[in-house]
């Protein structure tokens, strides 16, 4: 592995060194997924740009409206943080999921969402929360909605001299209730085969707002909000569950891989939207 | 191919080494400090064998950069006993036959020892989250959570 | 592994059999293609290059044509290896033509077999970058079949 290792102690030093080496940089956080590209060989930076020491980029901060939790967090620091536990217990699960404790003491919620696996939990909840990234570069600063992030197979809308610098989650309806379900088809510690994630805010029995993401079956984690109007204003019955859960078979276009094929992945998408939504309904957590 | 020099914080004792920027923190380990307790295995942070504490934290040392840990604190297998006493968790592994070929012991121990210092007293279900990302080929897993039980503060 | 797709031209059949046997045009369709050769009547000399988010791969390698039936059937050998990633590819490329009412459906088969270090990246990866690919030289040929007719 032959490449320059920056390692700037303030945002701008890193800003400047992404801005000046372009394409050829790729930026190191927790090291999980870009060490071992690099071991592979499958990437071969010129420069490598760590990010580890520039401060204040590890926060879990509540507000009024959301939290926003910074890109150099852990994914074990939000799987055990108090707050996201009880304002966003599904994505204290998901974070949780990944991988084993020692890859989620190293890999960052930013380091997560920059690589783009398809194959990752956190997106898929996040997505169903309606999470805004915030990046940066010498430009300025934009913020980008998560379904516009995630473009393609690790692929973002990162710009090479953008960093992530903010990742803000809005609250959730009051009294929401929500799941993360996650379909193993081989280990306990594989990535999903399938991932469902769901928030449903109710009225006595009827539904006000339902969001679905589905994951790791396509390229990118997906939500149809045409699906998801049908439960706007409606009891969550069995039958309208099941065709919510078909409209989510139906439409992703699902991927082969190791982990299932196509025609299995649409399967599970529909089994386990029906479990979610039954979960939602029953009050359960 | 840039090297640099830096200096890590190893069981308690600072090495100021020349690295090359590409160097995992498990060669510089192996290799520069001769800690072969620190063991390569699948190389994809899967099996747990590579496993050293930063900063009390278990992290998979095969795919961290020697770089991204200078001025922690590292803890490997060999800077749990004190004074020739082993570790508690060392003697737990040992008074319940805990191993077989023991290549994935070291890692078994300082993932218990990061446990215990999140967990006092860890139940099962804890237990076996917590060291799920370890494996032991020989399957020598009851006697692994035996050992890790008996160093709960509050055994049962 | 096996990666299967198709896309429709309006054109006649037999229009598009001789777009697509005209290697210098066609593949001008192929994205990252590029120095393509002319080794004899059959075989061609070409390169590919190929990027999924941060990974970056360049072939270079040969395509020879094994069988023809006009206009209806064609199959083509691909041998191509990338240095920078250790990894060669070999593969068989079936590509069959059928008429329909407002044009001809292209439908396309590559069975391959990849070795090295891209090997790990799977099918999912490769099978979608086959479908954009496929989906860019379709519009591709479209263009060219409709810039020839009026030209």
């Amino acid at each position: 592995m032959s490449f320059e290792l920056l390692q700037p102690d303030s945002l701008p030093g890193a800003l400047k060194a992404l801005a000046q080496h372009g394409d050829e940089a790729k930026v190191l956080a927790g090291g999980t997924a870009i060490v071992l590209m690099l071991q592979q060989k499958l990437i071969a930076p010129t420069v490598l740009v760590s990010v580890g020491r520039i401060p204040d980029l590890a926060y879990i901060r509540s507000e009024p409206d959301g939290i926003h939790v910074g890109p150099l967090t852990t994914l074990r620091d939000m799987e055990r943080s108090l707050v996201i536990q009880t304002h966003f217990p599904l994505l204290a699960q998901a974070s949780g999921e990944v991988g084993n404790i020692r890859v989620r003491n190293q890999a960052t919620l930013g380091g997560n969402l920059a690589e783009a696996d398809y194959a990752s939990d956190p997106p898929t909840a996040l997505l169903a929360l309606g999470t805004q990234v915030t990046a940066t570069s010498l430009r300025g600063e934009r913020t980008i909605p998560l379904e516009d992030f995630l473009i393609g197979f690790y692929t973002t809308d990162l710009e090479p001299d953008e960093l992530i610098t903010d990742v803000f989650i809005p609250a959730s309806a009051p009294g929401s209730r929500t799941t993360y379900l996650k379909y193993r088809s081989r280990s306990s510690e594989d990535r999903p085969c399938a991932c469902v994630a769901a928030i449903a805010a109710f009225e006595a029995e009827t539904c006000t707002d339902l969001r679905v993401a589905v994951g790791a079956a396509s390229e990118v984690p997906q939500r149809l909000p045409a699906v998801e109007n049908l439960a706007r204003g409606q009891a969550l019955t069995d039958e309208l569950i099941g065709e919510i859960a078909a409209g989510y078979a139906d439409n992703i276009d699902t991927l082969e891989d190791i982990r299932g094929s196509a025609w299995y992945r649409t399967q599970m998408i529909r089994i386990h939207v029906v479990r979610a939504l039954e979960e939602l309904r029953n009050g359960r957590r | 191919m840039s090297d640099r020099t830096l200096t890590l914080q190893v069981n308690g004792r600072p090495y100021t080494l020349e690295v090359p920027s590409g160097q995992t923190l498990l060669e510089t380990l192996r290799e520069s400090l001769e800690l072969v307790g620190v063991r390569d295995s699948c190389g994809i942070g899967m099996c747990g064998t590579c496993t050293v504490l930063v900063d009390g934290r278990a992290i998979s040392s095969c795919l961290t950069l020697t770089a991204q840990v200078e001025n922690k604190h590292i803890t490997t297998i060999e800077g749990l006993s004190q004074d020739g006493q082993l570790h508690p968790v060392q003697q737990a592994y040992i008074d319940h036959g805990a191993f077989q070929c023991a290549y994935c012991t070291p890692g078994f121990i300082l993932s218990t020892v990061a446990l215990l210092g999140e967990n006092a007293n860890p139940d099962d279900a804890a237990i076996r989250e917590y060291l799920a990302g370890n494996l032991c080929r020989c399957g020598s897993y009851v006697n692994i959570l035996n050992a890790v039980r008996a160093c709960r503060t509050i055994d049962d | 592994m096996k990666i299967e797709g198709s896309f429709t031209l309006e054109a006649p059949i037999r229009t598009v059999w001789d777009y697509l046997l005209n290697i210098e045009e066609m593949s001008q369709c192929i994205p990252g293609v590029s120095a393509l050769e002319t080794i004899d009547t059959k075989s061609y000399r070409g390169e590919l290059q190929i990027k999924v988010g941060p990974i970056k791969a360049a072939f270079g390698g040969t395509v020879t044509l094994l069988e023809l039936e006009p206009p209806h059937r064609l199959v083509a050998e691909i041998v191509a290896d990338d240095r920078r990633n250790a990894s060669q590819v070999k593969a068989t490329f079936t590509s069959i033509l059928k008429s329909l009412a407002d044009g001809t459906e292209v439908t396309y088969t590559i069975d391959a077999n990849v070795r090295g270090r891209l090997a790990q990246f799977g099918q999912a990866v490769a099978q979608s970058t086959a479908k954009k690919m496929a989906a860019a030289f379709g519009s591709c040929m479209q263009e060219k079949i409709d810039a020839g007719e009026t030209a």
